[in-house]
């Protein structure tokens, strides 16, 4: 199983990152779920559902459409790999998807401009909230 | 039934996207069950579009299509004006056309009753000319006019 640490994510790591990974931010809402849901384990494309509608608490939910066309992208870029079957026994039409360092690394760098982001939308809102009180 | 259905669907995809996902886009069809029918369905129609629209050449070669079709219009369109200019040219609206483009005027638009006011001032000019050289022809005397020698005629006549 994959761990994945709060260290992967800095900011200076996030400066001197390459072009590819910068032309890939930011990470469509779908493609995010997915990298997310692949951040813990390795899993198949219905686990992948499954854990996307969990992460979100059922306000997101990917089509196997949506999701396979997705899957596509990050295969391509590079993002996503495919992984080894884990048992003969399962239904042969299950494919398991694994993400790759670069998909991590691309995951890191959405996560920390999304904080950045939260960062000066709470900056903003409490400014916000002070004018309004006086 | 509805597998069925969702199986053609998914037949419909382009061959690359449904030889690499279709079998497991069916195996999650079978494990979601009946209560995500619809949802699955709206996907899979939206995939469609989107796979055979979007990620196929389709939109390429539609763009392309498109493109030839203009350019193909264009291409009739001045070549009927080339024709329409050929028919027009000796008339007086070419020559107008040409006086107007040699002051660097810009051509106006063809207007028929403007066109035939001036082919008919143009008629009554030439009225007016034959009418003259008719009135000059009448005031010489005909003595002159019999004793002056044809040179075309005595030519004939020489060669005769």
């Amino acid at each position: 199983m994959t761990q994945y640490s709060e260290s992967d994510i800095s900011n200076s790591e996030y400066t001197t990152m390459k072009d590819e990974l910068k032309s890939l931010l930011p990470l469509s809402p779908a493609t995010l779920h997915i990298l997310l849901a692949l951040a813990a384990e390795d899993r198949h494309g219905y686990g992948i559902m499954l854990e996307v509608a969990r992460q979100s608490q059922g306000q997101y939910e990917l089509g196997p459409g949506t999701l396979y066309d997705n899957l596509e992208k990050l295969m391509r870029r590079g993002l996503v790999n495919e992984a080894l079957r884990r048992s003969a026994n399962e239904d042969p039409r299950r494919r398991y998807y694994r993400l790759s360092a670069f998909g991590r690394r691309v995951l890191s760098a959405d996560l920390v401009r999304l904080r950045g982001v939260l960062k000066e939308a709470k900056a903003t809102f409490s400014a916000i909230k002070s004018s309004e009180s006086t | 039934m509805r597998r069925v259905f969702y199986r053609a669907l998914i037949a419909l995809h382009p061959p690359r996207f449904r030889e690499r996902f279709g079998d497991e886009m069916m195996w999650v069809f079978d494990e979601a069950g009946h209560e995500r029918t619809a949802r699955l369905f709206a996907d899979g129609i939206l995939s469609l579009l989107r796979q055979w629209l979007l990620r196929s050449n389709l939109w390429k070669m539609a763009a392309g299509t498109a493109i030839s079709a203009l350019l193909l219009c264009a291409w009739g369109n001045s070549m009927l004006r080339g024709v329409d200019m050929s028919l027009m040219r000796g008339s007086l609206w070419h020559e107008r056309l040409m006086m107007n483009a040699s002051l660097g005027e810009r051509p106006r638009p063809f207007d028929e009753a403007e066109f035939s006011r001036e082919a008919a001032q143009a008629v009554e000019i030439l009225a007016e000319i034959r009418k003259t050289e008719a009135r000059k022809h009448h005031s010489q005397p005909h003595d002159s006019l019999h004793s002056t020698p044809n040179p075309s005629g005595s030519a004939h006549a020489k060669k005769g």
